[in-house]
């Protein structure tokens, strides 16, 4: 690596400029002509049967091109993203509120509109159910005619039962976690074009452009080449736009109505009817030695995916990798039921089932240190996952080392923090936790991630990123990485627009593994590049490509050393002229080697993982049971920097996503049966609301299978924090909450 | 999204006109009409805008009152020397309302109108016993605060009437002044529930003017004469403070909703009373 490197520095984000001034392209207001807007009729019910659908007054208002129902649908009408469960449109039942029921398509959004409420829809209310473990009872409202298991998995290692006979200590608690919000500034959005070929450009802000126009295909009948997926800019997504359902709707009704359609949803429609993370129930049963010796763990959750699975089963599954945290237990019993329910669907979101693993874990830590009389730091000290072992998914464990690191650091951290007076009238309190985050989408899935890398005739290299930027920094980082792989300057790379026809398949931008996959696809694909120039160059020049080498954005020729180096341009240029284009395209496939596991069920196990601990001052007002963040330290293993200034934002932005989760975020479900579905009462944590200080100390353990070394940090920022803050809560004042977010009502009850 | 005439007088004159003649909604810094339009709690057939009306936003004072025109914004107040002396409170419940963008079209006037028992400026200004001045065609009108809030979200004003400004007596120095609000986040956050009082004392260091309001925790913002009367000639000790809370709790009747439980509401009603009686008390000595 040569010591001007790119890698680490704090490049400005390549996409910075277009978004500060406004030129950012998002969907809501996209140039496009004769756009035409859809209104989606949504169910106002959480559980009922259609028994009539009457299109007829809406169609007669002046401006309603169309009224389109699941009638429509020319091809699968009932797709999904795991499990095909959910119809395209209402199919004589409606399961959640917000479900789509219709798709009004009108000249203006006003007009659509009034056509949605002259659509009649007549419903006949069933009971719902939205308790997870309600829902598994016998004689339980049943969402789905299958019944409301949607999968249970079971993972086993040594022998629970006996584990529990060689225990001191056995604690059993129950810990209850909410169904949140993505909350992104962006609410879904979708448009579609109809051309009169019969193909169709569909505009979508998704993580899966692929995978959008894969499930637009089954829905229309369309062969893939009839499809274009283009991703405009995405404004924060998080999971929850791994859900294709408005790009499949806009898609239907461009292709309906053969003309332009957008789709915006409000942010009620948002909160309703599109992902959230899952809530749940997690029932906890661990033995420790007098030693702190942690000998065996069963662990029961119920998680509520709500209407229709979503991501659902894949979320159970990468749950039950991580319900014992970065502990070695010899003897572990998991179940994870994840089920039906008339709540929101609940689906992927950053995190993918470890944040609520974690809450439950982490608690049940500093539970058991205080029933042993063992200092927090030092019963994780003594269970912590060491070089060479293997997880209870017989997974050998990369980089443990960096989990003493981090724990070192946060003993020292939590120290210093301890001695701090709190404010007159506050209690202070320090809480610790340790995290694991998974990368990748698990064994057996496929995991490849496609990009490619084209020199143009100027000199400048385009590259073709087959996966979206969603805000995180991906297309920083990713043109970071080849300008240094490349010897270029960061001008020097231009990143094309995300379109499937003209992108190789990048994969669903999501599981932490972007930087990661990006990062050596882009790099294999420089180096063929590189390769490729030269071969070209030496048809060109008439020698041997061993005669020349490359060098920072030239040719070298090594048996004329008295002639200059030849800028790349000249070289592109020529074969630009002979209509010869220099582009080379690398796969990265996730390393799931010959040693993985394979006792387990498609998806399972992760191999890759990433570790970190937080600790978190915070300060309890012990008479209005308030709880106030003041400090965080965040202290993550990513392998290697690659840009620090997006890093920290990856970092900080996941804390107030875990702050939110901690205190405030939940769809609650109110005593009128509605569910919140606005910003005023579906509290998200704003600037005043983030501790004043937030240290992030990054550390550098190199994964040997990543770019630089690099690992992943998009969800592992925010899985600690929740049980972080319960920790320090109990630490100030002696109350242990079980269930978050955490309200000032149940520490006063508690107290 | 809804249809409706759109009416912009350019002066009190007009807008007199306006209300006598069309049955419309005001419409000032929109920060709640634009919600409540929204989600369809307001659908009115005219939208008046007055935020062309350029004499209704001033901060004035005579020799014995403070005058605040209808159309001064959050942000107006809580830079106000003139609000800081002599209204204390009403500056930091300005400093408290949502966020800058909120505070920079959010007015004093739609505060009043719109009658939240959350609304943030109705505690201080209840404290100051604010008398609010009503203009129509047919003439002025002045309703001291506490009888022009009649309910959660509803008035004493007529159809034809508006807000022209809210008027206090200045209070002779020194006094203290405080609100407090606890709502369930620390930004942009409403109040679960909110106090204010205001505080002066004699020579001997007895209670000499007590005045307590609260709000989110009653149909309206309200007063708690039992506790103030209980107050007045008595010393300041923590005791007394707590008794006070303690009368202020029985004066209340709270409910649930998403931001709180009724018994939690109750519970900080009192610490919240306790704590402001205890900082105006603190001000006093500095
Ligand atoms: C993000 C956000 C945060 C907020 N935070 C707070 C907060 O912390 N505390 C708080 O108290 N409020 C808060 N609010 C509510 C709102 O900002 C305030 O109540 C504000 O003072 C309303 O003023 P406005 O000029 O915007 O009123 P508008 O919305 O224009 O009008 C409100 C009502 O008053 C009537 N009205 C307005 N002016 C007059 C007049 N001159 N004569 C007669 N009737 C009139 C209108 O007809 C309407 O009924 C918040 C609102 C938002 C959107």
């Amino acid at each position: 690596m040569s010591e001007n490197t790119l890698i680490g520095k704090p490049e400005i984000r390549v996409d910075a400029w277009s978004k500060v001034t406004g030129q950012a392209e998002y969907i809501a207001d996209f140039p496009l002509e004769d756009v035409h807007f859809g209104y989606v009729l949504r169910s106002p019910h959480p559980h009922a049967s259609i028994r009539r659908i009457d299109i007829a007054k809406a169609l007669q208002i002046e401006g309603v091109l169309d009224v389109i129902t699941i009638e429509d649908v020319p091809g699968e009408k009932i797709v999904g993203d795991i499990i095909p469960d959910r119809p395209v449109l209402a199919q004589e039942k409606v399961r959640l509120v917000g479900e789509p029921v219709a798709i009004v398509v009108a000249t203006s959004k006003y007009v659509a509109e009034q056509g949605g409420k002259a659509v009649k829809v007549d419903y006949q209310p069933l009971i719902p159910v939205f308790d997870p473990v309600q829902a598994l009872e016998e004689g339980a409202p049943l969402v789905h005619a299958s019944g409301n298991l949607v999968s249970h998995i079971e993972v086993q290692d040594g022998d629970p039962k006996a584990g529990f006979q060689e225990a001191d200590l056995i604690l059993e608690e129950t810990f209850y976690v909410p169904h949140i919000y993505p909350g992104y500034l962006e609410p879904e959005a979708a448009q579609a074009q109809w051309n009169p070929d019969g193909s169709l450009i569909v505009w979508v802000s998704s993580q899966k452009p692929f995978h959008d126009r894969h499930l637009i295909c089954q829905v229309l009948g369309l062969p893939e080449e009839k499809v274009i997926v283009r991703v405009a800019t995405v404004g924060g997504a998080f999971g929850g736009k791994e859900d294709s359902s408005l790009a499949i709707l806009a898609a239907l009704a461009a292709w309906k109505t053969k003309t332009t359609v957008r789709l915006v949803n409000t942010r009620e429609e948002s909160l309703l009817a599109h992902p959230k993370r899952h809530s749940g129930q997690l029932h906890y049963k661990a033995g420790f030695k007098k030693d702190g010796t942690l000998v065996t763990m069963q662990v029961t959750s119920y998680l509520d995916t709500g209407a229709y699975a979503s991501y659902g089963p894949a979320v159970g599954q990468l749950h039950s990798e991580v319900v014992t945290g970065p502990y070695k237990v010899p003897n572990v019993r998991v179940d994870t039921y994840v089920v039906y329910t008339n709540s929101p669907i609940a689906g992927a979101m950053r995190g993918f089932g470890a944040p609520q693993a974690n809450f439950a874990a982490e608690s049940l830590m500093d539970i058991a240190a205080g029933k042993l009389g063992i200092h927090p730091v030092d019963l994780r000290r003594k269970n912590i996952w060491r070089p060479g072992d293997r997880s209870y998914t017989r997974v050998r464990i990369n980089q443990a080392e960096s989990l003493q690191l981090s724990l070192e650091i946060a003993e020292k951290e939590y120290r210093r923090l301890k001695e701090i007076p709190a404010s007159p009238g506050k209690v202070s309190g320090v809480g610790l936790s340790l995290s694991v985050q998974t990368m990748g989408l698990g064994f057996r899935v496929p995991d490849d991630s496609a990009h490619a890398l084209e020199w143009l005739p100027d000199g400048r290299v385009r590259l073709y990123l087959g996966a979206p930027e969603l805000g995180q920094g991906l297309m920083t980082v990713a043109a970071q990485i080849t300008a240094d792989a490349l010897g270029l300057s960061l001008d020097k790379i231009e990143i094309a627009l995300l379109d499937t026809s003209q992108v190789p398949d990048g994969g669903v931008s999501c599981a932490s593994r972007m930087t990661y996959s990006v990062g050596n696809a882009t790099i294999m694909a420089s180096r063929q590049l590189i390769q490729g120039l030269i071969e070209e160059a030496a048809k060109l020049l008439d020698v041997e490509p061993a005669a020349l080498y490359y060098e920072k954005g030239h040719v070298v020729r090594k048996d004329r050393p008295d002639l200059a180096p030849i800028p790349v341009s000249e070289i592109t240029s020529r074969l630009a002229e002979n209509g010869q284009i220099l582009k080379r395209q690398a796969v990265f496939s996730f390393p799931y080697g010959p040693e993985t596991p394979d006792h387990l069920p498609i998806g399972m196990p992760h191999v890759l993982f990433c570790f970190g601990a937080h600790v978190i001052r915070v300060e309890v007002d012990p008479e209005l049971g308030t709880i106030e963040p003041k400090e965080i330290v965040a202290i993550h293993d990513v392998g290697k920097i690659i840009n620090r200034s997006t890093l920290e934002g990856q970092v900080e932005g996941a804390i107030s996503m875990g702050l939110g989760y901690a205190l405030m975020e939940e769809m609650k479900l109110k005593p009128d049966g509605k569910w919140v579905d606005n910003l005023t009462e579906y509290l998200l944590p704003t600037i005043m609301d983030m501790p004043p200080i937030i240290k992030t100390v990054f550390l550098e353990v190199p994964e040997e299978s990543g770019p630089h070394g690099a690992k992943g940090i998009g969800e592992m920022g925010l899985t600690p924090v929740a049980s972080a803050v319960a920790n320090a809560v109990y630490d100030a004042i002696g109350v242990r909450v079980k269930a978050i977010p955490i309200r000032p009502e149940a520490i006063i009850k508690s107290k | 999204m809804q249809s409706f005439n759109y009416l912009a007088p350019h002066s009190q004159n007009e807008l007199c006109q306006v209300l006598c003649n069309t049955a419309g909604k005001i419409i000032a810094g929109g920060t709640d009409m634009l919600p409540q339009m929204r989600n369809l709690k307001q659908t009115p057939s005219t939208l008046i805008d007055i935020s062309h009306i350029s004499d209704l936003r001033y901060i004035q004072e005579s020799e014995d009152e403070v005058l605040i025109g209808a159309l001064t914004t959050w942000s107006d107040i809580l830079e106000s020397p003139l609000i800081q002396k002599t209204a204390p409170a009403l500056a930091q419940a300005a400093s408290l309302v949502g966020a800058p963008m909120t505070r920079n079209r959010g007015t004093i006037g739609g505060n009043l109108g719109n009658a939240s028992p959350a609304a943030d400026s109705l505690p201080p200004l209840l404290t100051l016993d604010a008398i609010v001045h009503l203009n129509s065609q047919s003439g002025q009108r002045q309703v001291p605060l506490r009888n022009f809030l009649t309910g959660p979200g509803t008035t004493d004003l007529k159809a034809d009437e508006y807000i022209q400004q809210v008027s206090y007596k200045k209070v002779a120095l020194p006094f203290g002044n405080v609100f407090n609000k606890l709502g369930p986040r620390q930004g942009m956050t409403i109040s679960i529930a909110s106090v204010a009082v205001l505080l002066a004392l004699d020579a001997n260091g007895k209670i000499t003017l007590a005045r307590i309001a609260l709000g989110a925790v009653a149909p309206t913002a309200v007063r708690c004469p039992d506790a103030e009367a209980f107050l007045l000639g008595k010393e300041p000790s923590t005791e007394l403070w707590q008794e006070a809370a303690h009368q202020v709790r029985k004066a209340i009747a709270p409910i649930d909703d998403v931001r709180g439980t009724q018994e939690y509401r109750h519970h900080i009603a009192g610490i919240l009373t306790r704590r402001a009686l205890q900082t105006a008390y603190l001000s006093l000595q500095e």
